[in-house]
């Protein structure tokens, strides 16, 4: 029996490759999507190790060097005397003051930024002392580390990047001088590498705090390295005990702990995009093999009637059957797996060439990934196959070889009910999340749009049975007797035709969500900030990262410009409170002519020698805060005492955060060195373009720095969205792409069970072009009922999930008809694509042996 | 008499090499209009080729078929397949339908395909004549297979061809069915003035043709008109002897007869056994001859 199932397996080389193709299909999508997931994760994961020392000191409330936000001389500094105090603390090793800053930007030679957008350029000193648990820390890859003033050491792929040689001058954009030359004496990195998009540069410790503080001899944090055997707990005590106010010692662990979490939640996101993928991908999968492996087993049924004829027992054959089935969905798994192993290179390669370098990984074969694959791969081959196989070993011998081999129609059963019931449960929930308030709706329409999803996927059959007839009516109308055909043969199978078309409602359904929720994210975003946006130019960073308030100045000589408002933005908090607020400041005239915010209540006026200040009015009732109360406001350089003189509602183009505050109140908290935007109104009658061209030339010492009229602003902003869309949408094209190939490989064998009667239609005068086309209709069918159930459920899903984040400033429902009807068109056209290998395969049939196919 | 189909020197040699099998070796045939023509012959002796390449579904090896005047050979593949829709109707052993369809959409297949209209008139007629109006919503697997067969009918004359074809029409079926089949075949010669060609090796389905056609490995070796049953029988055992070693033919004349399908003879051995012409025995004698 063993033997007589590898014969057959063998015999149907063809069949056995179709089948195995969906299975390397399915499972390549699901372990392509958890490698990619744990090679992201080893990505950060290697940024992290050698990036920590055994013992980190750095200010309260600030993470390590170069991964904090704050502004360079916004923190508050340890003196070389207390630097020296650590390294006598017993158990240390070696201290050394770090200073840093993620303002520093290499630029390539024709002076543009080397980094990506929105990456920080971090410098430090250089040292190399070693990192937590003895790990080397920074090291040189090439050439030698900075020992000179105007010496430079930057990470290789960063060098790489810009061309660059050892020996070359490299200029560099720093946030307080400008634009400084440098020589790069060398290439060196933390730990493995991987910078995940940010430069490293390493210069002498004077030329550092030259760079980022002005000179002042003073460090951010310290990288203690402890001796070996010490306790690196008590060790971390010790330290902390000799340090000043407002500093804190911690351990490398437990700061690896503190920045993996840290970036769980930055990459919570992805994961969770992934995993939903790889969700997706499986219910894909599995709808493929079924599929593939119950028209295998339907078609089988004449040779295992004659394997029962003569004298194999019934479990002889279900077993024959299950052993097929393990054996196509080993080697399906085996392959599925080498894909998903070169898919996750692409999608690598992919993410290298947009500028996402996750360093030196290589995608791996984790064991979850295996385990999946292999999982998936058999045993839903062995489940698709269980039920035909059962069936054919019920049949008595005599009736299945007397039966033609085709199969009777199929009933649309218990199933589709039970898919109509989710479709319900699905629909409730989302109309829940959206128009009752119940807790945590985005839950609820997640839950909502999952059962939605898998009752459409079993109730495709029913719910698409009207959208089928119509195409019916359509097709016959256009194509006359060949349309009626296509339709019918669509109709026969509805199960199979309701799992192929599911596979391409699923990609699409995502597609359309992603495309309703970009086009009203952008074009909420762009209306917004065209409404809110003041004045005629702004002057803002490319990187989010805060630039030189000289600029400010400069942009006031300008010929032509008439105003210049500077505005300021940091993190700080009000005592008492351990809750981090985010601070802006601007001259009262500033808040009032550019900015769109709206003072609900009084103004930012000074009264009695005590600084003003805004305060957003939710901000105000939570906290218990009204006008005329003081309040006390500490920031990294100290504190200061303001009064409440109005409430805000924080309507702005860019978040002004929840308080507001004049410049001279912000100078005592936080470092007016350093401005966020700079809008600038030029005077009545000026030459617009005269104006722009000498801002221009102000802003040219500062490359990350950008000047835009209100109009390029928008665009830029809103094309950083579109950026976002792209790399979604690329993802979801490869699903589409999936379920493409699911069509033509049901197709392919739908037209191989259905050779007899293509014989038929041959010989009572089909034309191949006749019978091309009923193939082809047949495909379109199916892949349109595929689209269009997707874009509904798509709009459905669109329209929810932008109702529900409307109060996060998507408050636009925009529904791209356009975009929508053209993804529908291009399924459709993409269903006469997969029809072309299966229509010519049909065509060519001799019409004489096919209808003496047995 | 005009001629409604004509085959010279038809040829048709299958595979290559050591294995080449001359199906057919320089037929000359012709089928007259408005004649019932049955071909029989034993398995292997090239009936089903003869009709295949006389009802442009197969090419020849050498040789040339005109369909009236038609020649067949220079036809491209789209040109055939026009005029097997248009002038030719066909009835297969089994699976005559397409399973998506009801008898109705069976029947006017080949003339939507072309995109004709229905001749309502002469639809009604064939229905009437084969009892199917009660039968026209159904699909192929609510019928039985007389009665699949007799919409393959209505559908093979649908179109009113030049000829029709049928390739063991009564093969599959009980008697009372191939009887209700044949006669409508004859039926249909006589009433409408049809052209029927039918490839059989039962004697008593050749017994309703007016002509009979005898073929014995890819020649025609004989040909007997008007013949009853008997005649027929009498026929075959004369054309095709059994001939393994050591057996001696009979003298005696014909007695009893038995048909395909029914009664076996309990006198098993006697000697008007050879009467009995059935497929397996004529698989017997070939193997025999190999």
């Amino acid at each position: 029996m063993f033997h007589a199932t590898l014969k057959s397996l063998w015999a149907r080389k063809v069949r056995l490759f179709l089948s195995a193709v969906s299975i390397v299909l399915g499972v390549a999508f699901v372990c392509g999507s958890l490698m990619f997931t744990s090679l992201l994760k080893s990505s950060f994961d290697q940024i992290i190790k050698g990036g920590l020392a055994d013992v980190n000191v750095h200010a309260k409330g600030g993470t390590f060097a170069g991964m904090g936000n704050a502004g360079p001389t916004e923190q508050p500094g340890l003196t070389p005397a207390e630097i020296e105090s650590i390294g006598k603390v017993e158990g240390v090793v070696k201290a050394v003051g770090i200073v840093s800053s993620t303002q520093v930007f290499p630029l390539d030679s024709s002076g543009n930024l080397l980094s990506f957008q929105g990456a920080p350029g971090i410098a430090m000193n250089w040292h190399d002392t070693p990192a937590a648990g003895g790990q080397p820390g920074a090291r040189i890859v090439e050439g030698r580390a900075p020992e000179a003033a105007d010496d430079i050491v930057m990470d290789p792929s960063t060098v790489a990047r810009g061309g660059y040689k050892i020996g070359d001058q490299v200029k560099v954009s720093t946030p307080l001088d400008g634009i400084k030359a440098f020589t790069l004496v060398g290439t060196g990195t933390y730990g493995a590498g991987s910078t995940a998009g940010a430069s490293y540069l390493f210069f002498t410790l004077s030329e550092a705090q030259a760079i980022v503080q002005q000179g002042s001899d003073t460090f951010h944090s310290v990288w203690v390295e402890t001796a070996q055997g010490a306790d690196v707990e008590s060790v971390a005590t010790a330290i902390d005990k000799v340090l000043p106010e407002g500093f804190t010692a911690e351990t490398g662990a437990s700061m690896a702990t503190t920045i993996q979490d840290q970036l769980d939640v930055g990459l919570g996101f992805v994961n969770t995009f992934l995993l939903v993928f790889a969700a997706i991908a499986l219910v894909v999968a599995t709808l493929l093999i079924l599929n593939t492996f119950s028209i295998l087993v339907a078609q089988r049924a004449r040779e295992l009637a004659l394997l029962r004829a003569i004298g194999a027992k019934r479990s002889q054959v279900r077993n024959s059957v299950l052993l097929e089935a393990l054996i196509v969905g080993l080697i399906g798994a085996t392959f599925g797996l080498a894909a998903g192993y070169g898919l996750t290179w692409g999608i690598l390669a992919l993410l290298r060439a947009t500028g996402i370098d996750l360093g030196p990984v290589a995608p791996s074969f984790t064991w979850q990934a295996v385990v999946a694959s292999y999982a998936i791969g058999t045993l839903i081959t062995l489940f698709a196959a269980y039920l035909p196989a059962r069936k054919a070993s019920r049949t008595r011998p005599v009736e299945a070889m007397a039966a033609a081999a085709q199969a009777g129609p199929e009933k649309v059963g218990g199933v589709a009910m039970l898919g109509i019931a989710l479709i319900e449960v699905g629909v409730a929930a989302i109309v829940c999340a959206v128009w009752l308030p119940v807790p945590q709706p985005l839950v609820w329409l997640g839950a909502g749009a999952a059962a939605l999803l898998v009752g459409m996927v079993l109730a495709t059959a029913l719910v698409g049975s009207p959208l089928v007839w119509l195409f019916g009516k359509v097709f016959s109308r256009l194509f006359g007797e060949v349309g009626r055909l296509a339709q019918l043969n669509a109709v026969r199978q509805p199960r199979r035709t309701a799992a192929t078309a599911a596979t391409l409602m699923i990609g699409l359904a995502l597609v359309s969500t992603v495309a309703i929720l970009a086009s009203s994210t952008t074009t909420s975003l762009s209306s917004r900030l065209a409404a809110d946006q003041r004045g005629d130019f702004l002057i803002a960073p490319v990187s989010y990262q805060p630039f030189d308030a000289k600029i400010a100045d400069k942009a006031r000589e300008v010929d032509g410009v008439s105003a210049v408002y500077p505005f300021y933005r940091g993190t700080g908090a009000i005592a008492g409170t351990d809750q981090a607020v985010t601070i802006s400041a601007a001259t009262s005239e500033a808040v009032e002519r550019a900015t769109s915010l709206k003072i609900v209540a009084g103004s930012l006026q000074a009264d009695a020698g005590v600084q003003p200040a805004l305060v957003e009015s939710e901000f105000a009732n939570q906290h218990g805060l009204s006008i005329g109360q003081l309040l006390d406001l500490k920031g990294p350089k100290g504190g200061i005492e303001v009064l409440i003189t109005g409430l805000h509602d924080n309507g702005a183009a860019f978040t002004m955060g929840q308080i507001v505050t004049t410049p001279e109140a912000y100078a005592k908290i936080g470092d007016t060195t350093l401005v966020s935007d700079i809008v600038v109104f030029d005077s009545p009658g000026a030459d617009t373009e005269a104006v722009r061209a000498g801002l221009h030339s102000v802003v040219r010492v500062s490359p990350t720095v950008a000047v835009s009229d209100v109009h390029e602003y928008v665009e830029a902003r809103v094309a950083q969205f579109g950026q976002l869309f792209g790399v979604i949408y690329a993802l979801l094209t490869l699903a589409i792409v999936i379920s493409l190939l699911g069509i033509v490989n049901t197709l392919s064998l739908s037209v191989m069970e259905r050779t007899r009667e293509v014989g038929l239609l041959r010989a009572v005068g089909m034309t191949r072009r006749q019978l091309r086309s009923m193939v082809t209709l047949e495909s379109t069918i199916v892949a349109t009922l595929g689209a269009i159930l997707g874009v509904v459920l798509g709009i459905i899903y669109g329209a929810a999930l932008v109702s529900l984040l409307s109060d996060q400033g998507i408050d636009r429902l925009v529904i791209p008809w356009v975009q929508l009807v053209v993804l529908v068109l291009v399924a459709a056209l993409f269903g006469v694509l997969a029809a072309v290998v299966p229509a010519r395969r049909a065509a060519r049939l001799n019409a004489l042996e096919s209808i003496s196919t047995q | 008499m005009s001629i409604a189909a004509r085959a010279k020197g038809l040829t048709k040699v299958y595979g290559s090499g050591s294995a080449v099998v001359t199906a057919l070796d320089h037929v000359d045939f012709e089928v007259n209009q408005g004649e019932f023509t049955a071909i029989m012959g034993p398995s292997g002796s090239g009936k089903s080729t003869l009709m295949h390449l006389m009802a442009a579904l197969d090419t020849p090896t050498e040789g040339e078929v005109w369909i009236g005047d038609t020649a067949v050979g220079a036809l491209s593949d789209t040109a055939l397949t026009v005029l097997r829709r248009d002038r030719v109707g066909f009835i297969f052993q089994a699976f005559n339908l397409v399973p998506t369809l009801t008898a109705r959409e069976n029947i006017v297949l080949p003339l939507a395909i072309a995109g004709h209209r229905v001749d309502d008139a002469w639809f009604d007629q064939v229905i009437g004549t084969l009892g199917l109006e009660d039968r026209l919503t159904h699909k192929p697997s609510e019928l039985s297979g007389g009665q699949q067969q007799r919409v393959a009918c209505a559908r093979a004359l649908m179109n009113r061809p030049d000829i029709v074809f049928g390739d063991e029409p009564t093969g599959n079926l009980d008697s009372t069915s191939a009887a209700e089949v044949l006669g409508f075949l004859r039926h249909s010669v006589d009433a409408f003035g049809q052209t029927v060609v039918m490839v059989t090796h039962d004697a008593l389905a050749a017994s309703y043709a007016d002509r009979a056609v005898f073929l014995s490995d890819g020649h025609i070796v004989d040909e007997i008109r008007n013949a009853s049953q008997t005649d027929l029988l009498n026929a075959m055992a004369r054309l095709y002897p059994r001939n393994d070693k050591g057996y001696k033919a009979p003298t005696k004349a014909a007695g009893n007869v038995y048909r395909d399908g029914g009664a076996a003879p309990l006198h098993r051995g006697a000697p008007d056994d050879e009467e009995e012409s059935t497929v397996e025995r004529s698989i017997a004698r070939r193997a025999a001859q190999d």
